[in-house]
């Protein structure tokens, strides 16, 4: 009886705590952009190959395209009135650059989506 | 004063007054020996590519120039949250570029060859307003 009982305050604080996974925008597929070649390939090959682009800039008479991909997650617990919530956003991003005939001319990548974890304010994740 | 008390009380217990510690963390940011590879007047817009990797936001400069924004987050704070829900509303569309506008990072402007001719740090909404060129505004007809 007396275990069960120190159980109790247990089951007052197992429902606060959390986890949530937010993504924004499809998966970059790296065999995909790695495909790409500057100086050869053309804005209608990029969108072939990866859809349409987040963004387009007008950059003069070039221009480049932004694809993304972000991955948040978020974890933390509430004891009563106290909360705690770490928040790890991490993204996936393609900038391609063409220039006014529509090649490309350079691109940039990074991929750190998959980095995102779940962690507390307190963690040392970065 | 027993009945004040017993309205705090129901507050706090009642969810709306809660003590907060987050930590909200975007990133990771480039590594400081990245940056200071890159020299102003040498290195090019291939360098910083290769360097930094895809930046958070492009835009135009004066002069065929472009800048290249890099940002991060690292933010903890303590303290006291009172919420009332009042309404809910969201805009996907407007969310990268508003995330990405309060963001710290580095901007690295480029001339129309792409050589890199300036640094500068601080909030990239701030330095975005600042530097980026203004396009000339439509100026619709007055109707007859």
């Amino acid at each position: 009886m007396r275990t069960h009982l120190a159980l109790v305050p247990l089951l007052f604080l197992a429902p606060a705590c959390f986890i949530s996974r937010d993504t924004f925008n499809e998966a970059l597929v790296e065999q995909k952009i790695a495909a790409l070649v500057p100086g050869t390939s053309k804005a209608s090959d990029v969108t072939a190959a990866l859809g349409a682009p987040a963004e387009v800039v007008q950059l003069g008479l070039s221009k480049a395209y932004r694809y993304d991909y972000t991955v948040t997650k978020r974890s933390g617990f509430s004891v009563i009135i106290v909360t705690f919530i770490n928040t790890d956003v991490r993204q996936d991003r393609c900038w391609l650059f063409f220039d006014g005939d529509d090649v490309l001319t350079h691109l940039g990548t990074t991929l750190d989506a998959a980095d995102a974890v779940y962690a507390m304010p307190w963690d040392d994740s970065e | 004063m027993k009945s004040l008390a017993l309205i705090a009380l129901a507050a706090l217990c009642g969810g709306c007054v809660t003590f907060r510690f987050e930590r909200t963390l975007f990133g990771p940011g480039p590594k400081p020996a990245e940056l200071e590879a890159l020299r102003v007047g040498e290195s090019g817009f291939e360098d910083a590519l290769r360097a930094l990797g895809a930046p958070l936001l492009v835009w135009e400069l004066a002069e065929d120039g472009k800048a290249l924004a890099w940002g991060w987050q690292r933010d903890v704070s303590r303290g006291v949250t009172l919420s009332v829900p009042l309404d809910h509303y969201g805009s996907v569309s407007a969310s990268y570029d508003d995330q990405a506008r309060r963001l710290h990072g580095v901007v690295l402007l480029f001339d129309a060859g792409g050589r890199l001719v300036d640094r500068r740090e601080g909030f990239l909404g701030a330095l975005r307003e600042q530097l980026e060129r203004k396009r000339p505004a439509l100026i619709e007809d007055e109707p007859k």
